[in-house]
C-alpha cells in the first residue's frame, strides 16, 4: 500500500474545472514543491536542526510528530509527513505541546504537604524521600494483609493502561482503575454489546455520505487531526482510479451549531438527548420502505427483518418529530438518502454518548449502520484496526478480592469501572481505601459536582493516604499528600497503536524529544523504581527497563521485530507492514465478537438486567415538563483544548480563554437579557456567574458553555494572571476573563446502563446578577 | 536573481519565482493549527498574531451556517507599506515577500498606518514591527511555510505561481478566486476560493472568538 498523503490529497482541491483534463491531474503528483514537514530549519543561523520522530499526546488523537532540538533544548514540534493517520497534518494542541513541556508553572519537584489537606502548603523533598515515605504506606497495606486498598486512578492515558494494571496486579490490588473511554464511556458500553469492539472507525475518506448525531469532528473527536483531514478530503472531489466521485453529503443533527454543522450540508438543531428518536425513525423508514440490506441482516444480524420491522413499527418520523423537533418530512428524506447512499456510515461521540440514554442512543445510531448493510465496508463503519502489545512473561494474576469500585453492583451492564462513581463509593463506605494514587486525573475539575467530590478528597479518614502524579498543579493535586513531578509527552518512552484510517494497523512510538525537565520522571519508569524498591514479588513482576519493556511489547508482531524493531521506530517513529492491503469485512470469517457471532441488534445482557434488547429512546427526566425560562446545560469540548488538560497552553489558551453562555438569540431577547449580560446560571446544586452569548445557532432550550477553562488551579496561565517568567512573553497575557468551570453545578447523573457521566442532562435557569 | 529572467548554466531560461498563497476554504475547518503553528515557528508574542482565523456565523435559526477566514500577509505586488518607511528597513524580495529588516526598524509604526490588512504590528518586547512573511527563512532552507505544512484540511496550497506546473497555478488557472480589498490596487498574493464576504469585511461578521488583537478598523 502506498501511504503517500500526496496521492491521497491530489484531487480533493480540485474545482469542477478540472475535470476530465487528466494532464493537469499528473503535476499533483509533485504537488507543493517545497518540502512538507519532518525538517525544521533554525531562524538565526539556517541550519537544520535535530529531528526526532515521535507521538503526540497533547489529545487522544495520537498523531504522529518531530521534536526539533538544539543544545538540548526543544525549540518546536512540527508534523510528521509519513505518519499513516496523520499525514503531515498537526492541530493547534500538537504545536503548542511545547507550551507543555516549558509550562512555567510546572511540577518539577517531589512536594510533601504540610498542614491541612487542602490548605495549599508545600515542603519539597527529594525523590528519595518521597519513595521512602510511599513504600513505607504500601507496604504497610500489604503487611496488614489489605493490598486491595491500593486504588490507582486515570483516565487520561490510553498508553499505559497495561503497565499500571500489571503494577496493581503484582501488587495484589484489583483496583487499577485505567478504562479509557476512547469517544466516551457509554459508546464503549453500547459498541462491546452491539458489535464487540470498543469504538468505530468510520471510513470517512471513502464515503459518500456521513449522518452525524452530536459530534464535532472539526473541532473535537477522539481521533480528530486524522479523522478531519479526511473528512474534508471527502467533502472535495476525489479520484478513484479513473473515476472523479462527487464530495460526500454531511448532515449533522446537533442542539449547538458547531464548526463541523456550520460547513455541513444540512444543520439539524435537535432537542438535547432525542437522537435515539430520530435515530429509530430512520431505520423505521428504511425498514418500513425496504429499504435495507437484505444480505446483511439475514446473514449477520441476530434478529431478522421482519421482527425488526414489526418492532420499529410506532417509531414513525411523525413521532420522532414530535420528540426531537426535527421535521418528520425530512426524517425521512434522509433515511432514503441514507440508505440508498453507498457507502454512507454515521458520526456519533459526546453528544449523544454524554447523556442518560447515552447506551441505547449510540445503539440506535448504530443500528443504521448494521441495516444499511455499511458495517466495516470500504468507506462505512468500520472496526478499529490496531496491534495488541505484549505484555512480559509472568503476568501477575489478577486479584480473586472482589472489588466494589472495579464492578459496582449498581451498575451490573457496565463492563468496566463506573469513574464518576469512585470517589462516591468510597464516600458511601462501600470499598476502603488505604492509598489512593492518581495519574494525570482531576476530577476536581472535570468530574461533576466537584465541590462534592472536593470533600471526599478533603476527608482524611475516607483517604488516608493520596498520592497524584502529573505534571501540572492540578485542583485535584492541591488536595494531595504527595505529588509527584511526571514527564510529559515530550519526555517519555512509549507504544502506541491508534486504529488506522487507512486500514492496516500500525505502531507509533513515543520517545523523549528531551531529557525531562527538573527532576521529573516518565511514568513506566517511575513504576518500575517504585516496584524495585517493594521488593518481593512485586518486584519479580518488574524485572525489566523501560526499554526491555518497550522491546518485549513490540515481540509479538514479526514484521516489525524483521524491520529492526526498536530501532527502527525510534529512527522513523512509526511502524506498519508496506505489504498489507486494507481488507474490510473482517466479521466474515470468525463473525463478530458477540456471543452470538452476530451483529448484536437485540441485546440479551440488558433484557436479562431489565432494560430493552432493542435499541430504544429512553425518556430523559429533563425533557418531561422544561418550562420556558428553563433550558438544558450543554458543556462541549472547544477546538484548541483537550478536556483539563491544555488550559496552561499559553497558545491555546490566548484564542480560548472564557466561556460564555451560549445562547439562542431570539429567545434571549424574549427573556429580557441582553448579550454580553453578566448573569447567573442557575441548577439545583449551585449557580455560576458567567455572561451570556446571543447567538443563532443553537436551539432555543439550550444553553451552551464550554468546559475547557475556568481553573481554580492548574497555573497562572489557566487562571489568567500576567507574570514574568523564562517562557518568553507570559509577561504579556493580555486576557481578563479566565472563564468558568460549569461542572460545580451539574449534577452527577450517570446513565444506569453504561455508567457514562450525562453531563448535558442539566436542567438550568438563568438569573441577572 | 534580480531579473525576471536569468540564464542559468543548462542554457534554460529561469523564470522568477513569485510565491504565492491559495486558501481553499471548501477544505478549512477552522481550527487555529495555522495561527498556533506561526506562534511556535516565530516565537510570535501573547496579544499579536501573524495569522488569524476569522470564524463568522451567519443567517437566522435554524438556518445558520459558518464560515471561516485565515489570513496572512498577502505580499503584494504593489505593496503600500514599503513606500513610506523613512528607514528603508522594509523592503521586497524577489520573491515577493515584503519583509521587515530587523535592524533597520525604528519602530515608527508609518508602515502600521498605511497596511490597509492591518497585518503588521509591533513586537512589545523588541519596539520593532514584525509581520508575515511566510516563514522566508523556511523557503530559503526549501521547506514550505508553518502554516501550510500544518493545516488539517490541507486548505493551505503554496507555491511559485510563476511556475506553470506548481499546484498553486493549476488550482488560479482553473478556480474562481478573490483577494481582499483588490479595489485598493496593492495585488495581494494570497488568494481565496470560496471566501465569505462577511468574512473578508473587517466590518462585518462577529468573530465568535471575541479575540481582538487589534484595534477594530
Amino acid at each position: 500500500m502506498k501511504f503517500s498523503r500526496r496521492s491521497l490529497f491530489k484531487y480533493g482541491a480540485l474545482g469542477g474545472a478540472l475535470l476530465g483534463m487528466e494532464k493537469s491531474f499528473e503535476y499533483m503528483a509533485n504537488a507543493m514543491e517545497l518540502i512538507e514537514g519532518g525538517r525544521e530549519v533554525s531562524r538565526t543561523t539556517g541550519k537544520f536542526l535535530k529531528a526526532v520522530p515521535s507521538t503526540c499526546l497533547n489529545c487522544y488523537a495520537r498523531c504522529g510528530n518531530y521534536g526539533f532540538t538544539a543544545y538540548g533544548g526543544l525549540i518546536k514540534i512540527g508534523p510528521n509527513t509519513d505518519h499513516p493517520n496523520s499525514r503531515g497534518r498537526m492541530c493547534a494542541k500538537g504545536q503548542a505541546g511545547l507550551n507543555a513541556v516549558y509550562d512555567p508553572d510546572r511540577i518539577l519537584a517531589p512536594i510533601k504537604r504540610v498542614g491541612k489537606r487542602g490548605e495549599g502548603n508545600w515542603k519539597r523533598i527529594s525523590w528519595e524521600e518521597a519513595y521512602v515515605e510511599l513504600v513505607s504506606k504500601l507496604s504497610q497495606l500489604k503487611s496488614q494483609g489489605v493490598p486491595e486498598e491500593f486504588v490507582f486512578q486515570s483516565d487520561r492515558d490510553i498508553t499505559t493502561q497495561a503497565i499500571s494494571r500489571r503494577f496493581c496486579h503484582a501488587f495484589g490490588s484489583p483496583n487499577a482503575l485505567v478504562n479509557h473511554p476512547v469517544g466516551g464511556w457509554n459508546k464503549r458500553v453500547a459498541q462491546q454489546l452491539s458489535w464487540g469492539a470498543d469504538y468505530e472507525v468510520p471510513d470517512v475518506a471513502n464515503t459518500q455520505y456521513m449522518l452525524i448525531f452530536g459530534s464535532n469532528p472539526y473541532e473535537a473527536h477522539y481521533l480528530r487531526t486524522s479523522f478531519v483531514q479526511r473528512i474534508a478530503e471527502a467533502r472535495g472531489l476525489r479520484q478513484e482510479g479513473t473515476l472523479i466521485r462527487p464530495k460526500a453529503k454531511m448532515v449533522v443533527f446537533d442542539p449547538r451549531l458547531t464548526q463541523t454543522g456550520g460547513r455541513a450540508d444540512e444543520w439539524h438543531p435537535i432537542l438535547p438527548g432525542t437522537d435515539a428518536a430520530v435515530a429509530l425513525a430512520i431505520a423505521q423508514t428504511i425498514m418500513a420502505e425496504g429499504l435495507y440490506d437484505r444480505a446483511f441482516v439475514r446473514d449477520w444480524c441476530n434478529v431478522s427483518a421482519s421482527q425488526l420491522e414489526k418492532y420499529l413499527q410506532g417509531h414513525t418520523p411523525e413521532w420522532a418529530e414530535g420528540i426531537s423537533g426535527v421535521l418528520a418530512t425530512d426524517i425521512r428524506r434522509i433515511a432514503r438518502e441514507f440508505a440508498t447512499t453507498r457507502p454512507a456510515t454515521t458520526i456519533s461521540t459526546g453528544g449523544v454518548s454524554k447523556h442518560g440514554n447515552g447506551v441505547q442512543t449510540e445503539r440506535a445510531v448504530a443500528l443504521l449502520n448494521a441495516i444499511t448493510g455499511n458495517i466495516d465496508v470500504k468507506g462505512g463503519y468500520c472496526l478499529p484496526r490496531s496491534f495488541t502489545f505484549r505484555e512480559p512473561n509472568p503476568l501477575p494474576p489478577a486479584p480473586r478480592v472482589r472489588s466494589e469500585l472495579l464492578h459496582p453492583s449498581d451498575f451490573p451492564t457496565a463492563l468496566f469501572e463506573v469513574p464518576p462513581r469512585v470517589l462516591p463509593t468510597i464516600k458511601e463506605r462501600k470499598a476502603k481505601v488505604g492509598v489512593y494514587m492518581t495519574y494525570q486525573y482531576n476530577p476536581l475539575y472535570s468530574r461533576a459536582e466537584g465541590p462534592f467530590l472536593e470533600q471526599i478528597l478533603k476527608d482524611e479518614e475516607l483517604i488516608p493516604y493520596f498520592v497524584c502524579l502529573d505534571s501540572v498543579y492540578t485542583e485535584t493535586a492541591a488536595f494531595a499528600d504527595l505529588v509527584l513531578p511526571m514527564a510529559t509527552f515530550a519526555e517519555r518512552w512509549e507504544l502506541e497503536s491508534p486504529p488506522a484510517f487507512e486500514m492496516v494497523p500500525f505502531v507509533s512510538l513515543r520517545q523523549p524529544f528531551i531529557m525531562p525537565l527538573g527532576e521529573a520522571i516518565g511514568f513506566t519508569d517511575f513504576l518500575i523504581s517504585l516496584a524495585g524498591r517493594l521488593g518481593g514479588d512485586v518486584a519479580e513482576y518488574f524485572n525489566f527497563t523501560t526499554r526491555q519493556y518497550l522491546e518485549t511489547q513490540i515481540s509479538g508482531i514479526p514484521g516489525l521485530v524483521k524491520a529492526g524493531g526498536l530501532e527502527y521506530l525510534k529512527e522513523k517513529g512509526f511502524w506498519f507492514d508496506s505489504e498489507e492491503r486494507p481488507r474490510y469485512r473482517r466479521y466474515a470469517g470468525r463473525g463478530f465478537d458477540t456471543p452470538s457471532r452476530k451483529y448484536e441488534i437485540f441485546s440479551k445482557r440488558l433484557e436479562d438486567a431489565g432494560y430493552s434488547g432493542m435499541p430504544a429512546y429512553e425518556f430523559l427526566p429533563i425533557t418531561e415538563n422544561i418550562q420556558e425560562e428553563e433550558f438544558h446545560l450543554l458543556v462541549y469540548q472547544t477546538r484548541v483544548h483537550t478536556h483539563d488538560r491544555t488550559a496552561n497552553c499559553m497558545w491555546l489558551t490566548e484564542i480560548t480563554h472564557d466561556n460564555p453562555a451560549v445562547m439562542n438569540a431570539e429567545t434571549m431577547a424574549r427573556l429580557g437579557f441582553e448579550n454580553g449580560q453578566e448573569v447567573q446560571i442557575v441548577s439545583k446544586i449551585g449557580a455560576i456567574k458567567t455572561r451570556l452569548q446571543a447567538v443563532q445557532g443553537i436551539n432555543p432550550k439550550a444553553i451552551a458553555i464550554s468546559d475547557n477553562v475556568g481553573h481554580t488551579e492548574f497555573g497562572r496561565i489557566a487562571r489568567a494572571i500576567p507574570f514574568e517568567s523564562d517562557v518568553k512573553t507570559t509577561e504579556l497575557l493580555w486576557w481578563k476573563d479566565g472563564g468558568v468551570n460549569p461542572k460545580p453545578i451539574v449534577a452527577l447523573k450517570l446513565d444506569p446502563i453504561g455508567g457514562g457521566e450525562a453531563l448535558m442532562d442539566t436542567k438550568v435557569w438563568i438569573r441577572s446578577v | 536573481m534580480s531579473n525576471d529572467v536569468e540564464e542559468p548554466a543548462g542554457g534554460e531560461k529561469k523564470r522568477r519565482v513569485r510565491y504565492g498563497m491559495l486558501v481553499d476554504l471548501r477544505r478549512c475547518v477552522g481550527c487555529q493549527s495555522c495561527s498556533v503553528a506561526c506562534k511556535s515557528e516565530n516565537e510570535v508574542p501573547l496579544g499579536k498574531f501573524r495569522t488569524w482565523v476569522k470564524v463568522v456565523e451567519k443567517g437566522r435559526y435554524p438556518d445558520v451556517s459558518r464560515h471561516f477566514l485565515p489570513s496572512f500577509c498577502n505580499n503584494c505586488e504593489k505593496p503600500i507599506c514599503n513606500r513610506n518607511c523613512p528607514v528603508k528597513a522594509t523592503y521586497v524580495r524577489d520573491d515577493g515577500i515584503v519583509m521587515v529588516n530587523m535592524h533597520r526598524c525604528i519602530g515608527c509604526m508609518y508602515c502600521m498606518a498605511s497596511c490597509p490588512y492591518d497585518v503588521r504590528y509591533i513586537n512589545p518586547l523588541r519596539k520593532i514591527v514584525q509581520k508575515c512573511h511566510w516563514c522566508a527563512h523556511r523557503l530559503d532552507a526549501g521547506l514550505l511555510p508553518a502554516c501550510v505544512e500544518t493545516c488539517l484540511g490541507r486548505a493551505l496550497i503554496f507555491g511559485d505561481i510563476n511556475d506553470p506546473n506548481s499546484e498553486i497555478s493549476q488550482l488560479l488557472a482553473t478556480n474562481p478566486v478573490v483577494t481582499l480589498k483588490p479595489e485598493l490596487g496593492t495585488q495581494p498574493h494570497v488568494f481565496y476560493i470560496g471566501a465569505d464576504a462577511d468574512t473578508m469585511d473587517p466590518t462585518r461578521g462577529v468573530d465568535i472568538d471575541h479575540v481582538h488583537f487589534h484595534e477594530p478598523y
